[in-house]
């Protein structure tokens, strides 16, 4: 007998839609581990974006009954994740932060150290929640702006607007950061 | 994936991405989807317990002529409770 981590996941969310709870935990096991990272980019805070994680798995074990193709599953659990965080926002929405390249301030590194990592989280602070939404979509989900419109039911033209203007906004900050810490290696 | 998208930025995206440890995050989704079975079934044994009141009410102390709608009542509320 096969078991539940070697199963293909169209099988494994058939279990789950019909109430199996060890089914459920194995899409969970699966999935967690991008929908945290999502979330995380997201919220810029890790135990909240673990507790949005918990909440929208938690919505689709009641939800999952409902779905309507077990081959929808990952696109429909990641609508509802963003719509979780959007819901967050919503009730509690976060205050601006003021990007300070000076306060940074970090040894300079490559392109994928944890440093950039960090300018790069900060500076996706810096966006406003729905430019944000669509350009983490875009970049870190690599979904599509159709994609990203019927996720978020953002009109297409909104969305666009929003990934060019965020990606402009994001490489401006970056770039700010990196000559700062130019600027900080020299002197 | 979306078009015009910023070469430098789709690696720095790529390269944040780490694999998070399953367990203990499984283990807490499993510990609140079974505190929100435990409220459910809270919930639908109220709604039994005042069907089993009302019945009871009906029956035994209230005499009442058309006792049979309450009882009748009681037990639809415990049915709809167990769909709940």
């Amino acid at each position: 007998m096969l078991a539940l981590g070697q199963v293909a996941e169209a099988t494994v969310v058939a279990l789950a839609m019909n109430g199996d709870a060890a089914a459920f935990c194995e899409l969970v096991r699966r999935r967690q581990s991008a929908l945290r990272n999502l979330l995380r980019r997201l919220s810029r805070d890790a135990a909240l974006a673990d507790d949005l994680a918990q909440q929208t798995f938690l919505k689709a074990w009641r939800a999952l009954p409902q779905l309507r193709s077990v081959a929808a599953f990952g696109a429909w659990l990641r609508r509802l994740a963003v719509n979780t965080w959007l819901e967050h926002v919503r009730a509690a929405p976060p205050p601006a932060v003021a990007l300070d390249p000076e306060e940074l301030g970090a040894a300079p590194g490559s392109a994928t150290s944890p440093d950039t990592q960090l300018d790069l989280d900060r500076a996706l602070a810096q966006l406003a929640p729905q430019e944000r939404l669509c350009v983490v979509l875009a970049y870190s989900e690599g979904m599509s702006h159709g994609e990203i419109s019927s996720a978020t039911a953002l009109p297409l033209g909104t969305v666009k607007s929003h990934v060019r203007r965020g990606s402009e906004r994001l490489r401006a900050l970056l770039s700010a950061y990196h000559s700062v810490q130019e600027h900080a290696h020299v002197g | 994936m979306s078009d015009d998208l910023d070469a430098r930025l789709l690696h720095s995206f790529a390269s944040g991405e780490q694999p998070l440890a399953a367990e203990p995050f499984v283990a807490a989704v499993t510990a609140r989807i079974a505190a929100a079975r435990r409220w459910r079934l809270d919930v639908r044994s109220c709604y039994s317990v005042v069907g089993t009141i009302a019945g009871g009410l009906g029956t035994g102390v209230l005499a009442l002529k058309r006792v049979w709608l309450l009882v009748i009542g009681a037990a639809a509320v415990s049915v709809w409770a167990a769909f709940l």
